[in-house]
């Protein structure tokens, strides 16, 4: 055994957590570089595949971009990921609102149904809504996906809403209150003005959550028409072929929107999730 | 614009009254607060309770939406393949939540560890881009590692001299393995950011009193960083033994249940007998026990992980 002085030791240790973080993010990331990789190549070229493509080829990506059928899946996931964030925030704001700023009896009792939902098996709530939604003819629409995604976006909406409202002091909607407002109002024009980055992370998360979500979409829609995105890429893989470059190109062009939104939200995402999970 | 200001100042002038809020009662009326409640419980009472009410009323009834009472839970407890379910179930859910919550740990420890600024900011949203891509996406992704011809893997084993069949999706010993490590791959920055920014909540003095008393790395690892993130850690753990109990996109894109229903778990086997076999009385049964078994379990382990204390 021999001895290493203090610097010696300083630098070994540093090179060994240099060398094993840049091996831990490469793994990490390796999949996602591969998925990009394979997307760029021609059909043939990815069996037995390199690491790089021998030469760069756009073919899927035009393939995607100019066949309507593949082009209609994103606007329909648009509309259902946009009409359930502003559906879970309209009906989220208020009931957060109300949580937040009144102690009335049985107020633990709603906060606790309401972070309860989460512990709701979607399957279970697919075979009930089975039943409710041929009951009204809803099957395959739109409207009955996004009255679905609701029930995941807006449990999520009034959790980090309330755990915002709560750092907002009360003392602001009793001035305004003082100045002859109601309190609808306070919180229209005086809380909601103040608590905008947490109503901003709320409606990235909302829609992040009813843009990724796959099992009511795939219950109950079917046609062409009403194919959102997460279906579209699930039926393009095929039983026995797979046309790899498609559908890798359509499910990068699938999660584009998503990393931007990361990375353009990353830090109010984790102190808006931190905050609720500390409490 | 001078709105905002007003509201700036009041907020900067209400800061010391803010620790009054304890003792400050509210005057309004109930009516208030319920009105205000209201829309958001109306909705989530007509989408998400009565689905879950009906849910145990329709498990009563057989295919032929007769009354058979608890039939179809008889019938759960003599079905094998339930009962394979639930076991993977069970393999899947506690692999992957002790899988997040340890290497979420060790990694949360690495990226706390002093480095250059830059290199730390780029490592971490390396390390974060799996969490930005949706279940089913991973699981195409993972179709694609665990492909015998589209993958670069088996490539790399032969150069090593390893002569590896590379099919663990078609592998009724791997596959639920398989499965397993594409749900931790994309969840687990989820579970590294927590415990990262529980880690750098921890006061830097205790570091500096252990080592004073002698502690080397592994002690400090062990009698002040475990102890600060307990709760976290525990609170995590269940987290995703919840999310995970209920997963279905991941798993029925991935294998579909497959191969022989070595992947089978229990989303999977209710959704399948609903929509696959139209029983929706069995698959209200299966589905309604899913969640007791969840409910049950989650509250075991809770008990559990607090006696240890």
């Amino acid at each position: 055994m021999f001895t290493l002085s203090l610097k010696h030791r300083r630098t070994l240790r540093s090179i060994l957590v240099y060398g094993v973080t840049l091996l831990v993010a490469l793994i990490m990331s390796f999949p996602v570089f591969w998925m990009i990789s394979l997307s760029l190549r021609p059909l043939g070229e990815t069996f037995a595949p390199t690491l790089l493509p021998g030469s760069i080829d756009l073919q899927a990506y035009r393939k995607i971009l100019t066949n309507p059928s593949l082009r209609i899946p994103f606007l329909n996931s648009m509309l259902v990921a946009a009409s359930s964030t502003l559906l879970a925030l309209g009906l989220g704001l208020p009931t957060a609102y109300g949580l937040s700023r009144y102690r009335f009896r049985g107020s633990s009792a709603v906060l606790m149904f309401i972070i309860g939902n989460r512990m709701f098996p979607p399957v279970l709530l697919t075979v009930s809504y089975f039943f409710l939604v041929t009951r009204v003819g809803l099957y395959d629409t739109l409207l009955a996906v996004i009255l679905m995604d609701t029930v995941l976006t807006l449990p999520f909406a009034v959790w980090m809403m309330r755990n915002y409202f709560d750092t907002v002091p009360p003392e602001l909607d009793e001035a305004a209150i003082v100045d002859g407002t109601t309190r609808l109002g306070a919180l229209l024009r005086v809380v909601l003005p103040v608590s905008t980055p947490g109503v901003a992370a709320t409606a990235v998360y909302c829609f992040l959550l009813a843009w990724n979500e796959f099992l009511f979409a795939f219950t109950f829609t079917q046609s062409q028409e009403n194919q959102v995105t997460s279906i579209k890429i699930a039926s393009l893989q095929g039983q026995f072929w797979t046309d790899w470059p498609a559908l890798l190109g359509y499910s990068v062009l699938f999660i584009f929107p998503i990393i931007i939104l990361f990375l353009v939200m990353q830090r109010y995402l984790v102190q808006g999730l931190a905050a609720g999970s500390t409490k | 614009m001078k709105e905002k200001q007003g509201s700036g100042a009041a907020l900067a002038s209400l800061k010391d009254s803010h620790r009054r809020r304890q003792l400050y009662k509210p005057r309004w009326r109930l009516s208030g607060a319920y009105l205000f409640i209201l829309p958001g419980m109306l909705y989530l009472a007509v989408m998400s309770l009565y689905p879950m009410i009906y849910v145990f009323r329709l498990s009563l009834y057989d295919k032929a939406e007769e009354f058979i009472g608890l039939g179809n839970f008889v019938r759960a407890f003599n079905d094998s393949l339930f009962l394979i379910s639930v076991k993977q179930t069970f393999i899947f859910v506690l692999l992957s939540a002790a899988a997040h919550v340890s290497l979420g740990l060790l990694l949360a420890v690495l990226l706390n560890q002093p480095m250059n600024r830059l290199f730390r900011n780029t490592m971490r949203s390396l390390i974060m881009m799996p969490w930005a891509i949706t279940p089913v996406v991973v699981a195409v992704i993972w179709r694609l590692l665990y492909n015998p011809h589209l993958s670069i893997i088996p490539s790399i084993l032969k150069s090593l001299g390893l002569d590896v069949k590379w099919m663990a999706l078609a592998s009724p010993t791997w596959a639920l393995p398989a499965v397993t490590v594409a749900n931790v791959w994309f969840s687990l920055p989820f579970y590294m950011l927590m415990l990262l920014a529980s880690l750098q909540a921890i006061p830097e003095n205790m570091y500096e009193a252990a080592s004073i008393d002698g502690a080397n790395v592994f002690q400090r690892f062990r009698f002040v960083t475990i102890p600060h993130l307990r709760n976290i850690l525990v609170t995590l753990f269940l987290f995703d033994f919840i999310g995970a109990f209920v997963f279905f996109d991941l798993i029925w894109v991935l294998t579909k249940g497959g191969p022989v229903n070595r992947t089978e778990v229990l989303a999977t086997y209710a959704y399948r007998q609903a929509f696959e076999r139209y029983d929706f009385g069995y698959s209200a049964a299966v589905a309604a026990l899913m969640f007791l078994i969840m409910l049950v379990s989650s509250l075991g382990l809770l008990l559990l992980m607090r006696r240890e204390e």
